[in-house]
């Protein structure tokens, strides 16, 4: 038992993460929760993200869909988490870990309907990837070789099985894995140095993949592209003028038609049947 | 006319060249600041912004089936098209590969002891990993430990002719010329040559060019680089020989991307320049 706890307080991080994915497994349910269960516990879902709820971009990767998605994805985490958290320290690997979350809700987030909720913590865990993948790119490796080491080598070929089976298998949102890889690999190239190497000035392309990322997230947040963003700002919307903009972008975004709902009792309808399917998904 | 009267009278890189370095990072930094530029105009003008965003996707669409359309017929109507995807494919494996282990193992080692040599094997490894940038500051301190030390100003050149600064790298070429002509088997002449050919001064890169191949017989590359410079200073007949010998049949030896990319663009030129009698017979 000592033992366990010794073994455990070196890798605290991941043995939080672990404990989270299985308590909230059992407060909504580890069999097969409802999607009105991970709703209210926080699953991402563009219309309720885009509508003041970011909190969701992190928890969504706590919450799981059933007992073979948890078990896999706790298996995942005790694989590769315990090796990475040793390796950049708790806190980088904390970091690490969210940045993974994040960027997967993103990516799904902009790529999925709005109205498709996202739970799992696989973005998060194709971000401990991404993570593994730059350290080896940057620091060499195992006895160097870089990305040709035996170290890159087994890596790459795990994240492209990983995907295929993405790819293949159906209710699994590559979207969130591709982002989730695509920030884990930014966050440590960039957060993780190496004592030997001298601060240098942030190359552009990496500058420019962190306004890229930033923006992408603003625009999650404030999906003014999309067609919820703009009928549930037409329900909040104070003066005619505001309503009338509204209602021309949603007609525009959800049809390519400025008046494909001509007036306001066409927008309330609107409203109402959005209202209605989410409510019908909580 | 000594090393530094040399590379002031090489001019910089030219305008064509310096906005098509400049065009990629100019697309970079569109795209990524594509999803501020939706959001900003969204938060003012909302129709104007999904407008945007939808017409932003359909040029991209357009974009993309015609980009294939074009590569396409690329492919088929431009012979160094296929050359030219295969040596940008190697490049960019090449990029991927690269270590940057070596040259974060020759900064520790240099924090235990500094020698001109630790900072050139910096500098050195720095090059392999492809980042001319952090190369320069290592291999300038290895010049100013110890400035006999050659294969650093060799490989300064090197570096700075990777970052385009075409003067600096010629005058640490020509130095290196100076002091032992055959260093790098050539290479140091090869690449003095071709910094006198970016900077436009075709005269001083055919004289270099052919003194490369005089002394070191040369490849495919040097070769074409060689025919360019005699066809800038209007030696029709000596380009069409050094075109002929960089275009040569390749045998049953597969040639690299590079070799590859470099008999293509000669074949090609081969066509603006034919063999005297040729164009004779053809009047």
């Amino acid at each position: 038992m000592n033992e366990l706890l010794r073994r455990l307080d070196a890798i605290p991080v991941t043995a939080l993460v672990a404990l989270a994915y299985v308590s909230l497994a059992f407060l909504t349910d580890p069999f097969e929760p409802a999607t009105e269960q991970l709703i209210a516990f926080g699953a991402a879902r563009g219309v309720e993200v885009g509508n003041g709820e970011g909190w969701r971009l992190i928890s969504y990767a706590f919450l799981h869909g059933g007992t073979l998605h948890l078990l896999f994805n706790t298996w995942a985490l005790v694989s590769i988490g315990p090796a990475l958290e040793r390796a950049i320290g708790s806190k980088s690997f904390a970091a690490i870990y969210l940045a993974g979350a994040v960027g997967g809700g993103v990516v799904a987030g902009l790529w999925n309907s709005p109205l498709v909720p996202l739970v799992g913590g696989s973005g998060a865990l194709f971000g401990m990837l991404g993570a593994m993948l730059a350290l080896t790119w940057k620091f060499g490796g195992h006895g160097g070789g870089g990305i040709r080491s035996q170290n890159g080598r087994q890596l790459l070929s795990m994240i492209a099985i990983n995907l295929l089976i993405g790819f293949v298998v159906p209710m699994v949102s590559n979207a969130a894995h591709i982002g989730g890889l695509l920030a884990g690999f930014v966050a440590a190239w960039l957060g993780v140095r190496d004592a030997r190497a001298e601060r240098r000035r942030l190359a552009p392309a990496m500058l420019a993949a962190l306004v890229f990322a930033a923006g992408l997230l603003l625009l999650t947040l404030h999906p003014v592209h999309r067609w919820d963003y703009h009928i549930l700002a037409w329900n909040r919307a104070k003066t005619a003028a505001e309503r009338e903009v509204h209602r021309r972008a949603f007609g525009l975004a959800i049809a390519d038609n400025e008046d494909i709902v001509r007036d306001d009792d066409g927008m309330q309808r609107e409203f109402d049947a959005l209202q209605k399917s989410l409510a019908f998904d909580r | 006319m000594d090393t530094n009267e040399e590379a002031r009278a090489l001019p910089g890189a030219r305008p064509l060249q310096r906005l098509l370095r400049a065009l990629p990072r100019a697309l970079l930094w569109a795209v990524a600041c594509w999803p501020v530029v939706i959001l900003g105009v969204g938060m003012s003008r909302p129709l104007e912004a999904v407008a945007l965003h939808q017409s932003t996707m359909q040029t991209l669409g357009v974009a993309l089936r015609w980009g294939a359309i074009v590569v396409l017929a690329l492919a088929v109507l431009v012979p160094p098209f296929p050359a030219g995807i295969r040596v940008l494919l190697a490049r960019l494996v090449a990029r991927l590969r690269a270590d940057r282990g070596p040259f974060l193992h020759a900064i520790g080692e240099l924090r235990h002891l500094e020698t001109a040599a630790r900072q050139l094997e910096a500098g050195r490894a720095a090059l392999g990993a492809m980042d001319a940038r952090a190369a320069i500051p290592h291999l300038v301190r290895a010049l100013a430990l110890d400035p006999e030390l050659i294969a650093a100003r060799y490989q300064l050149g090197l570096a700075l002719l990777d970052r385009g600064a075409l003067r600096e790298a010629a005058g640490a070429l020509h130095h290196v010329v100076d002091r032992d002509p055959t260093h790098a088997f050539g290479g140091a002449l090869l690449w003095l040559a071709r910094c006198h050919q970016l900077g436009g001064n075709p005269h001083e890169a055919m004289a270099l060019f052919g003194r490369h191949e005089r002394e070191h017989g040369g490849n495919r590359r040097s070769h074409y680089w060689l025919a360019q410079s005699r066809a800038a200073c209007a030696d029709r007949a000596g380009a069409h020989a050094a075109f002929a010998i960089a275009a040569a049949p390749r045998g049953k030896q597969r040639l690299s991307a590079e070799e590859g990319w470099y008999r293509a663009l000669a074949r090609v030129a081969l066509w603006r320049f034919p063999a005297a009698t040729t164009r004779g017979a053809a009047r």
